[in-house]
């Protein structure tokens, strides 16, 4: 429960979901001492929507295992490790899995919805009978835009470990990493940091931009990736939040599967990362 | 929320943000997580402006109001929630109106930056003239479902809000609705005229009944007079107002829902010339109508209160509801004192209920699905549900623009559209150069300068203040002087100096063709020369035009950015939002184009859209290939086809499209499918 966790609480909240349990192990820091990260936050959660049972627990994800009593689960700034076991606990469990960071300007969300169906509404393909004289005009006036209908459709997810386990070398792999949105390699770096370090980068540690700029392939990432920044927890809160209700609600297309956003460009692509689908 | 305060930003960059004095206008959707990023950021020194208070209806996205708070102030409580967990910001609320004199261009100068969070086209066009008076930049941002747009304006460098022309709403040609309707959205119209024909304001723009003069059936005058005689031997179609006709039979629902579904329409069937090529309509009859069976309403439990209003039902149950509210709304008229007209409002459940009965049974006589009541609702009060996480997103979007801002490098800037679906570039969020200022706007140039075309004999001083100069351009409290060498003053807006000349015509003060109208705006430091051309050939109901201003007929050049839709959210026309009407906040009018769309609904929107890009791209109406330039990388280029459902969704052609209204839109060969 950071910057990230607490806008897709707020916004999870707003959208009237029935139940929100949050998950923490910490303290707050710098705000009201003695509580739980969970129970903060402004305003308190529940004033937001007294409609929604809020619940608020101390403990690391995982481990009590509170996992695959929700239909979703939702993870922030938690380590590549345990991020990958609880996705394989999910993803054998058919539990829609989210997880999401934000790294200075830089911020990142994937989705394992495992097998997810839903319906799209699409416009109704006005038949147009062949052979009828008709002008353009009285065509148009036939069709009615306005008609839509509701379409069922599915899409495979992957678990994260296969999207973080891509092979870029090789000659088919060059077109596919040019293409590439460079915040997917990033967020490889910064997970790998977080892995190492036990922390995440801090601008005061001088030593931790000398020690990674080999790894980094674009200096100048190492100026914007340190902290959360509000802005940009706000918007990669929207849109994981929007997913999350997407996915709930089994409407409209799913992003499929990572969002990453630069907010240094202003930039938010969506990312199909993985084996080929079967 | 704890998101660190100095960790993120350069200490420069931190410094420059708290130091910073930053106006937010509006505390709306947008406006509070713009407020509350802003403090998260380390902004301290905050003003916040709404004239509203807070609505029910604002508290499943406006998340810092409770329920305790509805009634108050949005600026006040919006600033005590912040206090809650940021006790150490600065923030300065007023409960008032921008557009209000007190907040002048010394008022503006003192702040480094402006966002605005509006949802009204008026007071973004002032916030416009004032920033660019006051010469401080100015984030603007507008959201409308799933679809949202942030965009950084600064005097000299960017377009500014009213470089390009926005489009008017639109009103559907008259013969249209009363003759040859072809989609639900022109019958919700003429259910909304009819409210009026009966119990409202009659307004003769708002005819109901067949219309003799259509164009379109081209009768020979004399045939056409001895139609009408015929008809009024009939004694069905006399010149007499809708609303003494209603009157004399008392409001009899059966004799109205004759000579409305009945008369009228075989009326229209006369004119056989509209129906060459057109499916013509079938009247009804009450008597047969009556002899179906009703309706029975899902009676399970207690929800289905809301889900019934999403059926939809048969002709019979309509024609009972169109009885039982032409009842209902004629006692709420006779109620009203003498003269009193109802007003039309789509939570009016027995207004609402009209509407939606009228408008199905003309669906039905014109051969088109009815639809259910929620959706007429929708349509008929032009409804786009707001979204929060789409708030949410172009909140932190605005921050990131005022932070380039704040480090100096507007250079960096953009324009960014959310989609609501990626775009075949794999682009959910997508930024795009800004513009340079539009030489010709007629805001923003160093002489802002139009031409209108009028008839002066007809307008009148009180037209041009109203109609011209406050509605078209926006301004507040205009000035005028004729350019006669006299410098006579045509309109003063200190009150009782030239009220007398309100209702004089142009003509009568010697302005004829050529002449030149000087408008001042002195709290907006505005001032614009108008050009008058004189015109007697004007279409009928149209009292001016704004020369090289017209984008239902004539869109820019391929070469030119085709006019921007600010996604302005919002843009609820020009009027501003009031507490009266609030859960039109943060709602879209969308103009149509063309005669074929409904402007209201959501879906409607992209189908106009896409309509005005297309004709804006100088290709009307066809599908086409095209390519895109952005920045530095080139891209691809996406063929559509009709029915390219599989690879390009509905929303993605539509986000790509909405490409087209930025910079560097190129048509490359046009594929035509009519």
């Amino acid at each position: 429960m950071r910057g990230l966790g607490a806008e897709v609480a707020k916004n999870l909240i707003l959208a009237g979901v029935r139940g929100l349990t949050l998950l923490d192990h910490q303290q707050v820091r710098g705000g009201t001492p003695g509580g739980t990260v969970g129970t903060q936050g402004p305003p308190e959660p529940v004033c937001l929507n007294p409609m929604v049972e809020v619940k608020a627990r101390r403990g690391r994800g995982g481990q009590t295992d509170p996992v695959p009593q929700c239909p979703q689960v939702c993870l922030t700034c938690c380590s590549k490790e345990s991020m990958v076991r609880i996705n394989q606990i999910c993803h054998k469990n058919g539990i829609k899995f989210f997880t999401g960071d934000v790294f200075g300007y830089h911020g990142y969300m994937f989705a394992d919805l495992g097998q997810h169906e839903f319906v799209e509404e699409k416009p109704k393909v006005a038949k147009v009978s062949a052979g009828v004289e008709d002008g353009p005009e009285a065509k148009r006036a036939r069709l009615e835009p306005a008609e839509t209908t509701m379409v069922k459709k599915q899409l495979q997810f992957c678990p994260l470990r296969e999207a973080l386990a891509v092979r870029w070398r090789g000659e088919e792999a060059a077109p596919a990493l040019r293409r590439t949105a460079p915040d997917y390699f990033l967020l490889h770096v910064l997970l790998q940091f977080r892995t190492e370090a036990g922390r995440d980068p801090c601008p005061r540690g001088d030593s931790d931009s000398d020690n990674d700029s080999d790894n980094v392939p674009v200096s100048v990432l190492l100026h914007s990736c340190f902290s959360e920044m509000a802005p940009v927890c706000a918007v990669v809160g929207g849109v994981l939040g929007q997913e999350v209700v997407k996915a709930l609600s089994q409407r409209d297309p799913p992003h499929n599967n990572f969002f990453f956003f630069d907010g240094v460009r202003g930039q938010g692509m969506v990312e199909r990362l993985g084996p080929p689908p079967k | 929320m704890a998101a660190a305060l100095s960790g993120p930003l350069r200490p420069e960059l931190a410094q420059a943000v708290s130091q910073a004095r930053v106006l937010v206008v509006g505390a709306g959707g947008i406006g509070c997580e713009l407020l509350k990023n802003l403090v998260l950021t380390g902004f301290s020194n905050i003003y916040v402006i709404d004239l509203d208070t807070i609505d029910v209806s604002n508290l499943n996205r406006q998340f810092l109001f409770q329920k305790k708070h509805v009634g108050r102030s949005k600026s006040q409580v919006a600033k005590e929630s912040v206090l809650q967990f940021c006790p150490e910001a600065n923030i300065i609320a007023y409960h008032d109106s921008i557009m209000n004199p007190d907040y002048n261009v010394e008022f503006f100068r003192q702040f480094t930056l402006v966002m605005n969070a509006l949802d009204n086209r008026a007071a973004r066009n002032h916030v416009n003239r004032m920033c660019l008076a006051a010469d401080i930049p100015l984030i603007e941002s507008g959201t409308a479902g799933y679809l949202g747009q942030v965009t950084v304006i600064k005097k000299g460098v960017t377009e500014c809000y009213e470089c390009q022309p926005k489009p008017t709403q639109k009103t559907f040609p008259g013969c249209t609705i009363r003759n040859t309707p072809s989609e639900p959205i022109h019958c919700i119209v003429w259910a909304k005229y009819l409210f009026n024909q009966l119990f409202g304001e009659e307004d003769a723009d708002q005819e109901v009944s067949p219309d003799r003069a259509d164009p379109e059936a081209a009768w020979e005058p004399a045939e056409a007079e001895a139609r009408a005689l015929a008809s009024n031997e009939d004694g069905e179609i006399k010149r007499v107002s809708t609303k003494e006709w209603a009157k004399s039979t008392g409001y009899d629902p059966v004799k109205l829902f004759t000579k409305l579904f009945k008369d009228d329409i075989r009326y229209l069937l006369t004119m056989d010339k509209l129906w060459r090529k057109r499916k013509p309509p079938v009247p009804l009859d009450w008597a047969e109508v009556q002899k179906q069976e009703q309706n029975i309403p899902d009676q399970q439990n207690e929800s289905s209160a809301v889900l019934k209003d999403q059926q939809v039902l048969n002709v019979r149950s309509y024609a009972d509801l169109f009885s039982k509210s032409v009842k209902t709304l004629s006692l709420h008229l006779a109620e009203k004192a003498d003269g009193e007209a109802l007003i039309w409002d789509k939570d009016d459940p027995s207004a609402m209920d009209f509407v939606t009965a009228a408008a199905n049974l003309r669906m039905h006589v014109f051969g088109m699905n009815m639809k259910s009541r929620f959706d007429i609702k929708s349509m008929a009060g032009n409804i786009i549900p707001a979204i929060a996480t789409t708030n949410a997103v172009i909140a932190g979007l605005i921050v990131l623009e005022g932070l380039k801002i704040l480090s100096g490098k507007i250079d960096q800037c953009r324009t960014i559209f959310l989609n609501k679906q990626p775009n075949p570039r794999k682009k959910l969020l997508v930024p795009c150069a800004l513009d340079p200022p539009n030489p010709n706007c007629y805001v923003c140039a160093s002489k802002p300068e139009v031409t209108v075309k009028l008839n002066t004999h007809k307008v009148t001083v009180l037209t041009l203040q109203d109609k011209i100069l406050k509605e078209k351009f926006a301004m507040v409290a205009p000035d005028v002087q004729i350019e006669d060498g006299k410098g006579t003053i045509l309109i003063s807006s200190e009150e009782g100096e030239t009220e007398a000349n309100n209702h004089r015509k142009l003509s009568d003060f010697g302005i004829r063709n050529g002449s030149r109208l000087q408008a001042d705006d002195f709290l907006q430091d505005y001032t614009l020369l108008i050009n008058l051309l004189h015109s007697e050939d004007l279409e009928k109901d149209v009292e001016f035009e704004v020369v090289g201003d017209t984008p239902e007929r004539i869109g820019p050049k391929p070469s030119e950015p085709a006019s921007r839709n600010i996604s302005n959210g919002s843009d609820d026309g020009a009027q501003p939002s009031t507490s009266t009407a609030p859960e039109q906040e943060d709602v879209v009018i969308v103009d149509s184009e063309d005669e074929g769309t409904s402007s209201n609904a959501a879906d409607a929107e992209s189908r106009s859209r896409k309509r005005k890009l297309e004709k804006g791209c100088g290709c009307g109406g066809a599908k086409r290939s095209r390519a895109e330039q952005e920045q530095d990388d080139l891209m691809i280029v996406e063929s559509e086809d009709e029915g390219a459902a599989s690879s390009l969704g509905e929303e993605e052609s539509r986000s790509h499209k909405r490409k087209l209204e930025e910079k560097g839109c190129e048509c490359v060969g046009a594929k035509s499918v009519c």
